[in-house]
C-alpha cells in the first residue's frame, strides 16, 4: 500500500447532516458524517440496517428525495486534482456526474431495473444520456460490456427482458451498465445482499478484477463483516447516524478499538481472530427523532462511564490512519 | 396510551362529537356484551382516529352533510311536503298548470274575494302538483331503492365471492362463469331488461296480498290505492340487484384468493376452526376495507342508475312519483318549463355527490398512514399550545 | 419481433376460445329469460289488441312460436349465422315488427352509437390524460385537489339533468350543435363512396366530404361531451394514481443514478403506468358503446341503447337476441384488444 503522502484523494465528505422530515418528527439519520476515500482503494461503510450508510452513499451525489434534505455538510469531489463541491452543483451539473463519473449499484437488481425494456436498451440508455455513445454505437458496445461482466451468449441476451434473467445475471447487467461510462468512483450499496451465497463470490470476483482493469475506486456498503475482510482496503464503521470508527481493514479487524466494532466482530465469524463464542450487542438501535444525549452508542455499551451521557466524544486518532470516536480514547 | 383517555390532543368540535358518538356505540356494545370495551381498546381509538382523520377533510364534511340531509329528508320529507303527490290542483284550478317556480295562484269566487291562495316555490307539473313536494317524496323513493339494493346486493355478492374463492376448483368455475354471463352484459340494458320483464309478474302477487299493499303504502309514503305500482318499483330493485352483485364477487373473490394463502388461515384450519368462522371471522374482516369504500361510492351509483331508469320510463308510474320520472315527465316541456328538469336533476346530483365525496374520503381515511399523520398532527398543536 | 408475434398467436387464440362458451351461454339465458315472458309475443308483433287471426298465426308458423325453446332457438341462431354467410342475407333473420333483416337494424343503430362513442372517447381522453399528468406533477397542490373534485362532480352529474342544462345553453341559446336525426354522407345516395364502412364518420373523412363532416361534428360533439364528461374525470384520477405509482417506483430511483436526463425518466414512469390505464380507457370505451341508453334518449340518437330497449318493450325477440349477440361479442372484442396492447406493453405478460 502506497504511503499517504502519495496516494489522492478522490472524495472527502466534510461534516454531512442529513434530516427527514416525518410526521412523527425529524429523522436525523446522519450526524456529522466525515471521511475520505482515496483513488484506486475499496473503501467500506459498515453498520447496522438504519445506521444511515445508505443514506450516506445517495447524499454524495444529493440522490436524497423529500421528505429528506442534506442540511448541512460539504461532498468534496477531486476531479482532475481541484475539489468541486458536490452538494453546491445544479441538478443539470449533478445529473451529468451521475452515472458517468460517480456510478451506483443497488442491493436489488430487479427493482433496479425497468421490467418493460430489454437489458441491451437499458445499458445503452446510458451511455447514449452521457453522449458517450451514438444508440448505433451503444448497442454494439452492449455486447462487449455483457462480455466483461461474464454473461454467456451476450448478443442474445442483450434481447432480453429483465425478467427473463436470473438474479446474479440481472446484478451483473446492473454492474454492466454503472461501468459502461468507465466511472472514478463506484459506490455499491449492499450488491451482494440480495443473491445466493455462490453468487455473492462470483460479483465479489467481477468487482474486483472490474476494479483493477479500470482503475476505478469502490465505495462498498455492507452490513457483512465477511465481505468486508474480503473486499476493502479501509473501513468506517458507522452506529445510529455517526462514524465511530476509521481505519485499515488490519487495523479494524486485528485492533478494533471502538466498543461497537468490538461488538461487532464479536457477533460474527471473524477470520482474522479466534473467537470462542458469538455474542450479539444487547439493546436496539436508538431512535434517531430523539436520539440519545451525548455518544449514542452509551445505553449499550458495556463501558460507558461519566461524559459518555453528556457530551459526544470527538474523533480522535489513535494510530495513524486510525480513528475512534469513544471517550475512553480521549486523553 | 390511548387516545380517548388523554386531554392532550388538540380536537375541534366535530371531534369531540364524534368522541361522543363513538362511545356511545361502545357503551351499548358493552351492556350486550360485557368486558367489550377493555379487550378492545386499540381498536375504539382508531375508531376515533378515523373519525377526526374525516373531520379534517372539507370535501369529506360536505358529503357527510348531504347525505344526512339526504336521508333525513328521505325518511321525514314526505310528511313535512305542503302538498300531497296526489293532489292534482289542475283538476279544479287550471292556473296551476305548469306554472313557474314562486308563483302564488290566487282563486278568487265570483265576488272577487280571495278564496285559497296556493304557493310553489319550485312551480308546478302538467298536474298542477306542487314541485316541491314532489321532490320529497321523491327521495323517499330513491333513499328505499338505494338502500335496498345495497342491503340484499352486496351481501349476496360478497358471500357469492367468498364461496368461489375459497373452495375454488367446480364450485368457482361455476360461480364465475354465472359471474362472467352477467358482466357480458352492459349493466343499463340488462336493468332496463329485468325492470321491463318482471313487473307482469310480480303485479299479480301484489295486488291480491292485502299486507303487502299496506308494507308498500308505509315505506314509500303512499296510497295504498297505488299499491299496484309495488311491483315495477320492487322490479326495479330486483334488476339493479341483479346487476350489481357480479362486480362485487369478482372483488371479493379475487381479495379471498390471496388472502387464504396466508399462515393465519392455515393455523385456523389446523385448530379445527369451521369454514363460516374462517372466513367471517378472519377473512373477511382483512379484506372489508376498499369494500366499504366501494359500497358508499356504490350508493351514489344505485341512486343514478333507479334516477336512470325512471327516466326511462321504468319504475314508478303514475301517479307516483321519483326524481327521474319528474325528468321523464317533464322532459317534453324543456326548456321552457324549465323547472321540471333542473330542481329533480339538482336533487340527484346532490344525493349522488354526497356519497361520492364521503367514500373519497373514507378512502383516505382508511389509509393507517393518514391516520397516524393526523395523530402526530393533533398532538402537536396541542404541545405548541402549551 | 416475428418470436414475439408467434407467442401472441398463441395467446390470442386461447383467449378467444374461453370466450365462447360465454357468448354462448349469455344467448341461452337471453332466450330462457324471453320465455318467461307471459305476455303473447305474436299477437304484440301482428299489431296488438287489432291483430287479425291469420296473421298472429302465419307469424307463430314462421317464428316457430309453438314449439319448443330449443328449436326457436336454432331457428333464430340459423337466421343469425344466414345473415353473415349468404351473400345476399338468404333466409337471414327477419325482424317481424320492421320486416327487415334484424342485423340491417342493428347495424345501421351502431353505426350511431359507434360514433357516439368516439366523440366521448375523444372527449376523455382530451381531458382525463392531461388532467391525470398535470395533477400528477402537482401532487397535493392546488390542482390536485381541484381535478379530485371534479371527478368526483363528473361522475355525480345525471346525463337526464347536465344534458339538458348543456342543450339549453349549446342549442337554444348558441346554436352550436344539433338535435334532429343522424348526417349521412352524400354520397350514400349517389353511391360513390371510395370506402364504405357504412359509418358517417369514417366514410365522410374517406371521401372528402368536409360540410358533412362538420355536420356529423356539429350533431355528435355535444352528447359526446355529455358522455364523457364523468369518465374523464374518473380516467384523469386513475392516470394520476398510476404515474405517481410508477415514479415511486425503484428503478426510478436507479435511472436517476444512472444520471438519465428528467423527460427519460417520465417516459420510463410512463409507460409502467400504461398498463392500467389502458385497462381502464379499454373497459370504459367498452362500457361506451353499451350503456348510452340516457344519453341516446336526451339527444334523440337512434343508437343501439334505445334500439334494444325498444325491442325489449316490444317483446321483439330476434331483436333482443341479436343485440345481445352483438353486446356479447363487443365486450369480447374490448377485452381481447385490451390484452392485445397488455402483451405489447408489458414483456411479462406473453405467456
Amino acid at each position: 500500500m502506497e504511503s499517504t503522502s502519495l496516494r489522492r484523494k478522490i472524495l472527502e465528505v466534510k461534516d454531512l447532516h442529513v434530516h427527514f422530515y416525518t410526521y412523527a418528527g425529524v429523522v436525523k439519520a446522519i450526524s456529522g458524517v466525515s471521511f475520505e476515500i482515496y483513488e484506486g482503494e475499496t473503501f467500506c461503510l459498515v453498520g447496522e440496517t438504519g445506521c444511515g450508510k445508505s443514506v450516506t452513499s445517495r447524499a454524495i451525489t444529493k440522490l436524497i428525495e423529500s421528505p429528506g434534505k442534506i442540511v448541512k455538510g460539504q461532498v468534496l469531489f477531486y476531479r482532475d486534482g481541484s475539489p468541486i463541491d458536490l452538494l453546491k452543483l445544479s441538478d443539470e451539473e449533478l445529473r451529468e456526474i451521475r452515472g458517468k463519473e460517480i456510478a451506483y449499484i443497488f442491493q436489488d437488481p430487479t427493482a433496479a431495473l425497468d421490467p418493460l425494456y430489454s437489458v441491451g436498451y437499458q445499458i445503452a440508455e446510458t451511455m447514449v444520456a452521457h453522449n458517450t455513445a451514438t444508440w448505433k454505437d451503444a448497442f454494439r458496445k452492449v455486447v462487449d460490456i455483457l462480455k466483461s461482466v461474464l454473461i454467456p451468449d451476450p448478443e442474445k441476451r442483450a434481447k432480453n427482458y429483465p425478467h427473463e434473467l436470473s438474479g446474479g445475471m440481472r446484478q451483473r447487467v446492473v454492474i454492466g451498465i454503472s461501468l459502461s461510462n468507465k466511472p472514478k468512483l463506484l459506490i455499491a450499496d449492499e450488491p451482494t445482499t440480495a443473491v445466493d451465497v455462490t453468487i455473492q463470490a462470483q460479483l465479489l470476483d467481477l468487482l474486483r478484477k472490474l476494479r483493477k482493469e479500470e482503475r476505478m475506486t469502490l465505495l462498498l456498503i455492507t452490513h457483512n463483516m465477511g465481505v468486508v475482510a474480503e473486499m476493502c482496503d479501509r473501513v468506517a464503521v458507522m452506529y445510529a447516524g455517526k462514524i465511530v470508527e476509521i481505519g485499515t481493514v488490519h487495523q479494524i479487524f486485528k485492533n478494533p478499538q471502538h466498543p461497537y466494532t468490538k461488538g461487532l466482530l464479536r457477533a460474527v465469524p471473524n477470520p482474522l481472530v479466534k473467537i470462542e463464542k458469538l455474542e450479539s450487542i444487547p439493546g436496539t438501535v436508538p431512535n434517531l427523532i430523539f436520539p440519545p444525549p451525548g455518544c449514542r452508542f452509551h445505553p449499550r455499551c458495556p463501558h460507558r462511564f461519566d461524559p459518555c451521557d453528556k457530551k459526544e466524544p470527538p474523533l480522535i486518532e489513535v494510530e495513524e490512519e486510525h480513528k475512534v470516536a469513544c471517550w475512553l480514547h480521549v486523553k | 396510551m390511548g387516545l380517548a383517555s388523554e386531554e392532550a390532543y388538540e380536537k375541534k368540535i366535530l371531534d369531540r362529537v364524534a368522541d361522543k358518538l363513538v362511545d356511545g356505540i361502545v357503551s351499548v356494545i358493552n351492556k350486550i356484551r360485557p368486558g367489550w370495551r377493555e379487550k378492545n381498546k386499540s381498536k375504539i381509538d382508531e375508531w376515533k382516529l378515523m373519525f377526526y382523520a374525516f373531520n379534517r377533510s372539507p370535501p369529506g364534511i360536505i358529503g357527510a352533510t348531504l347525505i344526512i340531509a339526504f336521508i333525513l329528508i328521505g325518511v321525514f320529507g314526505p310528511y313535512f311536503a305542503p302538498y300531497s303527490y296526489r293532489d292534482f290542483l289542475y283538476i279544479e284550478y287550471e292556473d296551476t298548470y305548469l306554472v313557474p317556480p314562486g308563483t302564488t295562484v290566487t282563486v278568487t269566487n265570483k265576488q272577487g274575494e280571495v278564496v285559497k291562495e296556493f304557493y310553489f316555490p319550485l312551480g308546478t307539473d302538467k298536474y298542477g302538483r306542487d314541485l316541491l313536494s314532489l321532490i320529497l317524496y321523491g327521495a323517499r323513493v330513491s333513499l328505499i331503492v338505494s338502500l335496498i339494493v345495497i342491503m340484499l346486493g352486496v351481501p349476496i355478492g360478497i358471500i357469492l365471492g367468498l364461496i368461489a374463492g375459497y373452495f375454488g376448483g367446480k364450485i368457482d368455475e361455476v360461480i364465475m362463469r354465472i359471474t362472467d354471463i352477467f358482466l357480458a352484459f352492459p349493466v343499463l340494458i340488462l336493468a332496463i331488461a329485468f325492470a321491463s320483464v318482471l313487473p307482469d309478474r310480480i303485479r299479480p302477487i301484489i295486488v291480491g296480498n292485502e299486507f303487502l299493499k299496506q308494507l308498500f303504502s308505509i315505506v314509500f309514503a303512499a296510497d295504498v290505492k297505488d299499491a299496484a305500482n309495488f311491483a315495477p318499483i320492487l322490479s326495479v330493485i330486483l334488476a339493479i340487484i341483479l346487476v350489481w352483485w357480479p362486480g362485487y364477487t369478482r372483488i371479493i373473490r379475487g381479495s379471498v384468493l390471496s388472502a387464504r394463502e396466508n399462515l393465519y388461515v392455515e393455523a385456523a384450519k389446523a385448530l379445527g376452526v369451521s369454514t363460516w368462522k374462517i372466513l367471517f371471522k378472519h377473512i373477511l374482516p382483512n379484506i372489508i376495507s376498499p369494500i366499504l369504500v366501494l359500497i358508499t361510492l356504490d350508493i351514489g351509483a344505485v341512486i343514478l342508475m333507479e334516477a336512470g331508469l325512471s327516466f326511462l320510463g321504468l319504475g314508478a308510474q303514475d301517479p307516483m312519483v321519483d326524481w327521474g320520472k319528474i325528468v321523464y315527465d317533464g322532459a317534453q316541456y324543456f326548456p321552457d318549463r324549465w323547472w321540471l328538469v333542473i330542481f329533480p336533476g339538482f336533487a340527484t346530483f346532490l344525493a349522488v355527490l354526497g356519497w361520492n365525496l364521503v367514500g373519497d374520503t373514507l378512502r383516505d381515511v382508511l389509509d393507517p398512514r393518514t391516520r397516524r399523520s393526523i395523530e402526530f398532527k393533533i398532538k402537536k398543536k396541542k404541545e405548541e399550545k402549551g | 419481433m416475428v418470436i414475439i408475434m408467434a407467442g401472441l398467436k398463441e395467446y390470442l387464440i386461447r383467449r378467444v376460445i374461453t370466450f365462447i362458451p360465454t357468448i354462448i351461454g349469455v344467448t341461452i339465458i337471453v332466450f330462457l329469460i324471453a320465455n318467461i315472458i307471459p305476455a303473447d309475443p305474436a299477437r304484440a308483433w301482428a299489431g296488438g289488441e287489432r291483430a287479425r287471426p291469420e296473421v298472429i298465426e302465419r307469424i307463430r308458423k314462421m317464428y316457430h312460436l309453438d314449439e319448443p325453446w330449443y328449436i326457436q332457438y336454432i331457428f333464430v341462431i340459423r337466421g343469425i349465422i344466414n345473415y353473415f354467410i349468404n351473400p345476399n342475407h338468404e333466409g337471414a333473420l327477419v325482424d317481424p315488427l320492421t320486416s327487415r333483416y334484424v342485423f340491417d337494424d342493428i347495424f345501421l343503430r351502431f353505426s350511431t352509437t359507434l360514433q357516439l362513442a368516439i366523440f366521448a372517447e375523444i372527449f376523455i381522453l382530451a381531458i382525463g390524460i392531461p388532467l391525470g399528468l398535470i395533477s400528477a406533477l402537482k401532487k397535493d397542490t392546488l390542482l390536485d385537489t381541484f381535478v379530485r373534485i371534479f371527478a368526483l362532480v363528473g361522475v355525480s352529474l345525471p346525463i337526464f339533468w347536465i344534458g339538458y342544462i348543456f342543450i339549453w345553453i349549446f342549442f337554444t341559446n348558441l346554436g352550436w350543435t344539433t338535435l334532429a336525426g343522424v348526417p349521412v354522407p352524400k354520397c350514400y345516395e349517389t353511391g360513390t363512396c371510395p370506402i364504405t364502412t357504412h359509418v358517417p364518420l369514417f366514410d365522410a373523412i374517406f371521401a372528402g366530404e368536409f360540410d358533412t363532416l362538420m355536420q356529423i361534428i356539429k350533431r355528435f360533439w355535444l352528447p359526446g361531451l355529455t358522455l364523457g364528461l364523468g369518465a374523464a374525470g374518473v380516467l384523469a384520477r386513475i392516470v394520476r394514481n398510476s404515474f405517481l405509482d410508477a415514479l415511486n417506483s425503484d428503478f426510478i430511483e436507479f435511472a436517476k443514478a444512472k444520471g438519465l436526463p428528467r423527460r427519460w425518466i417520465w417516459r420510463h414512469a410512463l409507460k409502467n403506468a400504461l398498463v392500467p390505464i389502458i385497462t381502464v380507457i379499454g373497459l370504459q370505451f367498452g362500457g361506451l358503446l353499451g350503456g348510452a341508453v340516457i344519453t341516446e334518449t336526451v339527444f334523440g340518437l337512434p343508437g343501439i341503447g334505445r334500439y334494444a330497449v325498444n325491442a325489449i318493450s316490444n317483446l321483439d325477440m330476434p331483436a333482443v337476441i341479436g343485440s345481445t349477440l352483438l353486446f356479447s361479442f363487443l365486450y369480447v372484442l374490448v377485452n381481447l384488444v385490451v390484452d392485445i396492447t397488455y402483451s405489447i406493453i408489458d414483456p411479462r405478460i406473453r405467456y
